[in-house]
């Protein structure tokens, strides 16, 4: 009966970090955070002013790192208190939302103002379109960490020996750096730059040279959330929930030795398939002509 | 970046030291948490304004990487000097001995950068020793005002037994590096950053006097304080941008180069 | 017995180190298809492994020490080419650019040619095969490493100390973490932006006082590691 329980369960925790994972990627779309915020933060000074979110709490495994601690250590104190589990999770990311959103106002205020130079305005509509939009994703992310988390410590048998505030920062440390190794490449390196050609990756020399415009007036980082919601967000949540998946699927299958073999092995496979993917790009796309 | 209006000594000295005094007065019922959010504020601000710093210049990583890693040298040394002060039991020299230890492991770090990578910043050594300090200043305020005591038996069993000393960390990483990496850019601007770092700190305190349940009655006291405090330093945040915004627009589009200037 | 738990720290936190300089990492460039790698920073790219890592170890307290620090590397292992397959495949099918780098001419597995499938005016993308199984050896390094640490830490606790599973597991956890936290931001600042692997030229300049450098800032923090555990069981 434990192994058809705990079964069930990491295929619920698989479920439960795609979910995670994808909105915690559209979540940095939205606020523009992580790496490709570079262009956002070089466009003015290049002349390109813009009405894209400019967000910088932290880079994005520190970020979703902090969110989820916060977030876990409330639960912690929740469950100590001897709270239902629904209210406790609920509340907990919450908490963490609010603060996420207090910092993301004040990111945004914080590096437009320092851009004063470049003439960038201070769009308040900016503001109060992207904020509910950047709750509900880092709400939903803050929950569903927290959720995996809540089984791993307390639902899984065996359980993970460790106490969920720890759990809750590994789990978003983790998910915030995959998130950024994924998911924004989709971002910075196609919505971002979509007046070039399709098929390239962007030269040093066009830096800065964002999109700005839309089909209708400016662009908002809404847009890039319509754009992003249909292959870098559900990649990132993949590529997460395969992982977290795996770890804990290939233990309870092969036993303890048996899955640290069915490790390796599908480590290899991965090996393959990637080398198979880069052959196959490389005759469909060709080389590139020389200018 | 424009020129400081508050040196950098006097606020490293009064952080430091108020801090210190602080922390050593957190035993105090209900005032004692005062004094601890008061300590975090300080050790907050410091930490943000020598981040201004060495902020400029590039060490090959993002700037978040340079305070979390002195965020973790600080949180060795406040557990070893915790311990040890456990062992002989003396608290009384528990956050000198911390900074102590601070100071030397980060003297050491910016050494190895110093030499090793041969990263010539002529303020690296210093400034590493005052993040180290300050992210582990405010550790311990944060710490002593879960436990309501800076005594090290209290704050083990409250604190770093269940793990809550992880939130403190990355919970004070986030506090001394948001303002400046918030706000950074050519027109940065010192009291706009360290306003947006008191309220930081302020937010932080919010998240602690949740956690606070635990081991006060109080909690609700500390968490009006944080909040009302939070709201003051946020509303001044928001003054000074207010000033100095190039334009603020509730609609519309950018201005076109030919016409603004 | 605290002797070998600071010699089995130093070689953790040297490994963490070492398997560093093996991650191929392109920073922010490569987020823009600019530049080869995992469009991340080194510490953070590192951080998510390694705790991957620690957290299967620590899924396997109840196993002999060898199984558990394999199992460190087997998760981190994981979690880096999921990781870099994901990345590759938003590359290729996203932005629609094939896997190549030109800080080398061939890569000396699949015997592809780099130079001609960049696009011009960058300096790669993607994750090559040879930089990918490079990833896998610097995980595997810093799984190990990591494991290490944890398990030294948590196997002197459990023996000394009457602490319940789960607070020894925790302390155990915290430790090997700020561990991470130091020794990859070391690491990083001696990378300095890119590096796409041990094939890269840059990897052969850097790795030696990489080494050094972490086998020297692992040695003061083990030491104070030392203090600590020494504190722990005797306080």
């Amino acid at each position: 009966m434990d192994i058809l329980l705990n079964m069930m369960l990491v295929a619920f925790m698989g479920l439960i970090a795609i979910i995670a994972g994808m909105f915690e990627d559209l979540e940095s779309d939205v606020a523009s955070t992580s790496n490709p915020n570079s262009q956002v933060q070089l466009a003015p000074e290049i002349g390109n002013l813009h009405k894209l979110f400019n967000r910088a709490i932290s880079g994005e495994p520190l970020l979703v790192g902090t969110m989820a601690t916060i977030s876990g250590t409330v639960a912690y104190v929740l469950f100590t208190l001897e709270y239902p589990v629904i209210l406790v999770l609920l509340l907990s990311s919450l908490v963490a939302t609010m603060i996420q959103v207090v910092w993301s106002a004040s990111s945004y205020m914080g590096r437009i103002t320092s851009q004063a130079l470049y003439n960038q305005p201070l769009f308040l509509d900016v503001l109060k379109k992207h904020l509910p939009v950047i709750a509900a994703f880092a709400f939903i992310t803050l929950f569903s960490i927290t959720t995996l988390s809540y089984i791993m410590t307390y639902l899984l048998n065996p359980a993970v020996p460790i106490t969920l505030p720890v759990v809750t920062m590994l789990m978003g440390i983790t998910l915030g750096s995959i998130g950024s190794a994924v998911g924004d490449i989709h971002y910075g390196a196609e919505k971002l730059y979509q007046n070039y050609e399709f098929g390239s990756g962007t030269p040093v020399s066009v830096n800065g040279n964002i999109a700005t415009k839309s089909a209708l007036g400016s662009r908002s980082s809404i847009d890039v959330v319509k754009f992003c919601s249909k292959f870098g967000g559900p990649m990132t949540g993949l590529c997460f929930s395969i992982i977290i998946f795996l770890n804990f699927w290939i233990y309870l299958v092969f036993g303890k030795i048996g899955g640290l073999i069915a490790g390796l092995i599908i480590v290899l496979s991965f090996l393959i398939f990637n080398t198979l993917i880069e052959r196959k790009a490389r005759l469909k796309y060709g080389k590139y002509e020389k200018k | 970046m424009a020129e400081d209006l508050i040196p950098n000594q006097i606020i490293a000295l009064v952080s430091i030291i108020v801090s210190t005094l602080c922390i050593y007065g957190s035993n105090i019922s209900v005032i004692g948490g005062i004094l601890a959010m008061l300590a975090s504020v300080l050790s907050t601000v410091f930490g943000t304004n020598t981040l201004r710093h060495i902020g400029e210049h590039s060490l090959g990583t993002g700037i978040p990487s340079i305070v979390y890693m002195l965020s973790a040298v600080g949180l060795v040394s406040y557990i070893s000097a915790l311990l040890l002060s456990l062992h002989y039991d003396i608290p009384l020299i528990f956050p000198i001995l911390s900074i102590i230890f601070a100071v030397i492991i980060a003297a050491i770090t910016s050494w190895i950068c110093k030499y090793v990578f041969d990263i010539k910043v002529e303020i690296l050594t210093k400034s590493f020793v005052s993040i180290a300090v300050a992210s582990m200043l405010l550790m311990i305020s944060l710490s002593t005002l879960i436990a309501q005591t800076y005594y090290p038996a209290v704050i083990y069993e409250t604190v770093i037994e269940n793990g809550i000393i992880l939130l403190l960390l990355i919970i004070s990483v986030m506090g001394i590096q948001n303002p400046y990496n918030s706000c950074l850019g050519p027109n940065e601007d010192q009291y706009r950053t360290l306003s947006l770092s008191c309220a930081n700190a302020f937010l932080m305190s919010i998240v602690i006097s949740i956690v606070s349940i635990l081991n006060t009655e109080y909690w609700m006291v500390y968490l009006l304080i944080s909040l009302i405090c939070w709201f003051v330093f946020f509303r001044q945040y928001i003054v000074y941008t207010r000033h100095q915004a190039a334009s603020i627009k509730t609609h519309g589009l950018w201005p076109t180069h030919d016409g603004d200037d | 017995m605290l002797f070998e738990l600071l010699i089995s720290l130093i070689i953790g936190a040297t490994l963490i180190g070492v398997g560093v300089h093996f991650i191929p990492v392109g920073g922010a460039p490569a987020a823009l298809s600019t530049s080869a790698g995992i469009p991340t920073g080194a510490p953070m790219i590192t951080m998510g492994m390694g705790i991957t890592g620690v957290l299967s170890a620590a899924m396997m307290l109840d196993q002999p020490y060898y199984v558990m620090i394999v199992s460190g590397a087997v998760g981190s292992m994981i979690m880096i080419s999921v990781t870099m397959l994901f990345s590759n495949l938003v590359h290729i099918y996203g932005v629609g650019v094939p896997p190549s780098s030109s800080n080398f001419e061939k890569d000396p597995i699949t015997g592809f040619e780099q130079e001609d499938y960049v696009s011009p005016g960058t300096k790669g993308h993607g994750i090559p095969t040879i930089s990918f199984i490079s990833g896998l050896i610097g995980s595997f390094l810093g799984g190990i490493g990591g494991s290490i640490a944890f398990t030294s830490i948590y196997s002197i606790l459990s023996t000394n100390l009457h602490n319940s599973m789960i607070t020894n597991g925790t302390i155990a956890t915290i430790f090997s973490l700020l561990l991470f936290f130091i020794v990859a931001v070391m690491a990083s600042y001696n990378i300095r932006g890119t590096i796409q692997g041990f094939h890269d030229e840059k990897f052969k300049q850097k790795i030696l006082p990489g080494t050094i450098s972490c086998l020297l800032i692992a040695a003061v923090l083990s030491l104070f590691y030392v203090l600590i555990i020494w504190g722990l069981i005797n306080g």
